[in-house]
């Protein structure tokens, strides 16, 4: 069966920093925590003010079509993936900003459709994307996402208590655009090897992202010391064994050079790696994070790492990455795939 | 080979003011419907647009997930018993959208069934005026069959512009009720008018384009208003007897109003094997999309 690849990535990360210094120093109630220390992040990347979703998504776009042998014109279907689809002040439910991407792009021929998956978001596009390339419904496809997200960050420094307070988690997060086109692979050195998602709904309200009850913005409301038992986070581990099992493959013997996980923090990407390595009894790879300096930009967050490791080329020449999404719902799962000639200008 | 309908289920309860339960509701229906072991549903597809609390995230897929008790924990389940769930966004359009992605689904990984559910409601869920669309939900069962039976020449048409196009959003400029309580949708005066014009437009395009017989096609059509139906059957020169105008009774069903058109005309027996039913979708954008079902 045809397998599908990464053919190029983009991205837009906006030049403006917040620090954790600045955002703890203006919470209504002075924090009783090290934000930096418990997250290890140490800046933000956040929206300037001609930014929103709309236009970070473009900006992505534009910029994975720079680093694409593909025009707009030849995309065959767009998916766009941002939790929040703000337009100026308003937040869309339809048209779709699929639509909106695809006029301002010119991608005549496009299909289109939204996906929301909380931070799962562009992995769901692209899961998507890659089964109707392998089913030969489409040829190519952009997945893009153009993540305004700072505003539930706003929120909690208006609203967030103390470190046990669900809104302290939105402390983290950081606005990005991020864009990836797929394609048919034409051998082993770029191709998505083995991609698979889960939904695991059993404890979905522990995670709820929605207008504030106290304010005219969106917040974010999470458990995070429940969502994050060890128990759950296992399910990552425990799915990729039982995947791998049925190809009769183990985590060993697929010899992954780096591990990119949720940018969510510091900490929580430490947890990840021994529970991986205690659940697969293997070493982890090396673990890629931009946290410290753009923070967690939620459905955006592996691929502004992949984005920024190719840009610096700090990746050696025929790559074996893993991919781990952790999202609201709660989304996980694993894209492992092989990368040699995915570059960004 | 092709990927056919299982079941359908709806939810018309006038009790019911939340797309959520809306949505599980129909899911329960289809899923009883079809007798089939809800651990065998591998992927859940939301396409309802509008939320209650305008909710964010997680998707709201995740809910009906597990409202319907379609493998909610991995850990307590068998090994390889995993379901992935998403919320799809297209207008009326989703639908579609959704059975070509579950089509491709079938074809290249291993699912048994996909639930494709919708629900749309006020954040309030409050019956208001200002919302146009009715407070129901619809559930569809796909599986995969050797047959050649089942959806084909998946087909997707858009304006020009948007500029006749209904808008939906959240304004936060807007102050007049609390944020989770608050919608606009903008519907221009002409709005109703243009998407028949392009329904039509486009279903004639598509039965021209794949020579479909216009003497036996059987029509699924939006029902943005009283008679739509019927003006687009009018249109393409398709009998219309096939036709159920669900306006009056449900009002604009958006995106439920394909799924539930065809479980009514279902009940009815309005479908007999090896029928042609051509789904004709349309909504904000303006966008239009079409397929052919085999019954």
């Amino acid at each position: 069966m045809t397998k599908a690849r990464f053919e190029s990535i983009g991205a837009y990360i906006p030049n403006k920093r917040v620090s954790t210094a600045e955002l703890t120093a203006s919470m209504n109630i002075p924090p009783q925590f090290d934000l930096e220390a418990i997250t290890g992040i140490k800046t933000r990347s956040w929206k300037e003010d001609k930014d929103d979703s709309y236009t970070m998504a473009i900006d992505a776009a534009n910029s994975c079509l720079e680093n694409s042998k593909y025009e707009a014109a030849d995309l065959d279907i767009i998916i766009s993936c941002s939790i929040a689809r703000f337009v100026g002040d308003c937040s869309y439910y339809e048209p779709p900003m699929s639509l909106f991407l695809k006029h301002k792009l010119g991608a005549d021929k496009a299909i289109f459709f939204d996906v929301s998956n909380a931070c799962a978001g562009m992995f769901t596009g692209l899961y998507l994307l890659e089964s109707m390339i392998k089913a030969g419904i489409v040829k190519n496809g952009l997945v893009v996402s153009g993540e305004y997200i700072s505003t539930i960050a706003e929120t909690a420094v208006l609203e967030a208590k103390d470190i046990y307070d669900p809104q302290f988690g939105s402390l983290t997060v950081g606005d990005a655009g991020a864009a990836v086109i797929l394609d048919k692979a034409v051998d082993d050195n770029d191709v998505i090897d083995c991609f698979n998602l889960i939904s695991t709904p059993e404890y979905s309200d522990l995670a709820i992202g929605k207008p504030s009850n106290d304010s005219n913005r969106y917040a974010m409301y999470a458990s995070n010391s429940k969502m994050h038992t060890e128990e759950r986070l296992k399910i990552w581990p425990n799915f990729q064994i039982d995947m791998l099992a049925k190809e009769g493959k183990d985590f060993k013997s697929e010899q992954f050079d780096y591990i990119i996980h949720h940018q969510v923090g510091s900490k929580f990407v430490e947890r990840l790696l021994k529970v991986g390595k205690e659940a697969f009894s293997a070493e982890q790879p090396e673990s890629l994070n931009v946290l410290e300096k753009y923070g967690n930009t939620s459905s955006t967050s592996h691929f502004i790492v992949l984005y920024e490791y190719l840009k610096a080329n700090k990746l050696k020449d025929k790559s074996k990455i893993l991919m781990v999404p952790a999202a609201s719902g709660f989304v996980t799962g694993f894209l492992s795939m092989s990368i040699n000639n995915l570059a960004v200008k | 080979m092709g990927t056919i309908i299982k079941a359908t289920g709806i939810s018309t309860d006038n009790a019911i003011k939340s797309s959520n339960e809306n949505a599980v509701a129909a899911g329960h229906q289809c899923i009883e419907a079809a007798g089939i072991d809800v651990n065998d549903i591998d992927l859940l597809i939301n396409v309802g647009i509008y939320r209650d609390e305008n909710m964010l995230e997680p998707a709201m897929a995740a809910f009906a997930q597990k409202g319907l008790g379609i493998k909610p924990d991995y850990i307590k389940s068998q090994p390889f018993n995993a379901a992935f769930s998403l919320d799809m966004m297209n207008s009326a359009c989703g639908i579609i959208n959704a059975i070509q992605t579950a089509d491709a689904m079938f074809k290249s990984r291993q699912i048994k069934y996909a639930l494709i559910v919708s629900g749309d409601a006020h954040p309030s869920n409050k019956d208001l005026e200002s919302f146009p669309y009715a407070t129901v939900g619809a559930a569809m069962l796909l599986e995969y069959t050797e047959d050649e039976k089942g959806f084909q020449n998946f087909s997707f048409k858009h304006s020009p512009t948007t500029e006749h196009s209904v808008r939906g959003y959240l304004d936060f400029n807007n102050l007049a009720e609390p944020a989770k309580e608050r919608l606009t949708v903008d519907m221009p005066a002409q709005y109703k008018e243009k998407l028949l014009e392009f329904a039509c437009e486009s279903a004639e395009e598509y039965l021209t384009a794949n020579n479909l017989d216009r003497q036996t096609v059987k029509l699924i059509t939006p029902q943005a208003e009283e008679g739509f139906g019927h003006k687009i059957a009018q249109s393409v020169n398709v009998k219309d007897d096939a036709i159920l105008d669900l306006y009056k009774e449900y009002g604009d069903a958006h995106s439920s109003a394909l799924t539930m058109a065809y479980h009514l005309g279902a009940e009815k027996g309005l479908y007999n094997s090896n029928d042609n039913v051509l789904f004709v979708a349309a909504g904000a954008g303006l966008t239009s999309a079409c397929a052919t079902y085999t019954v």
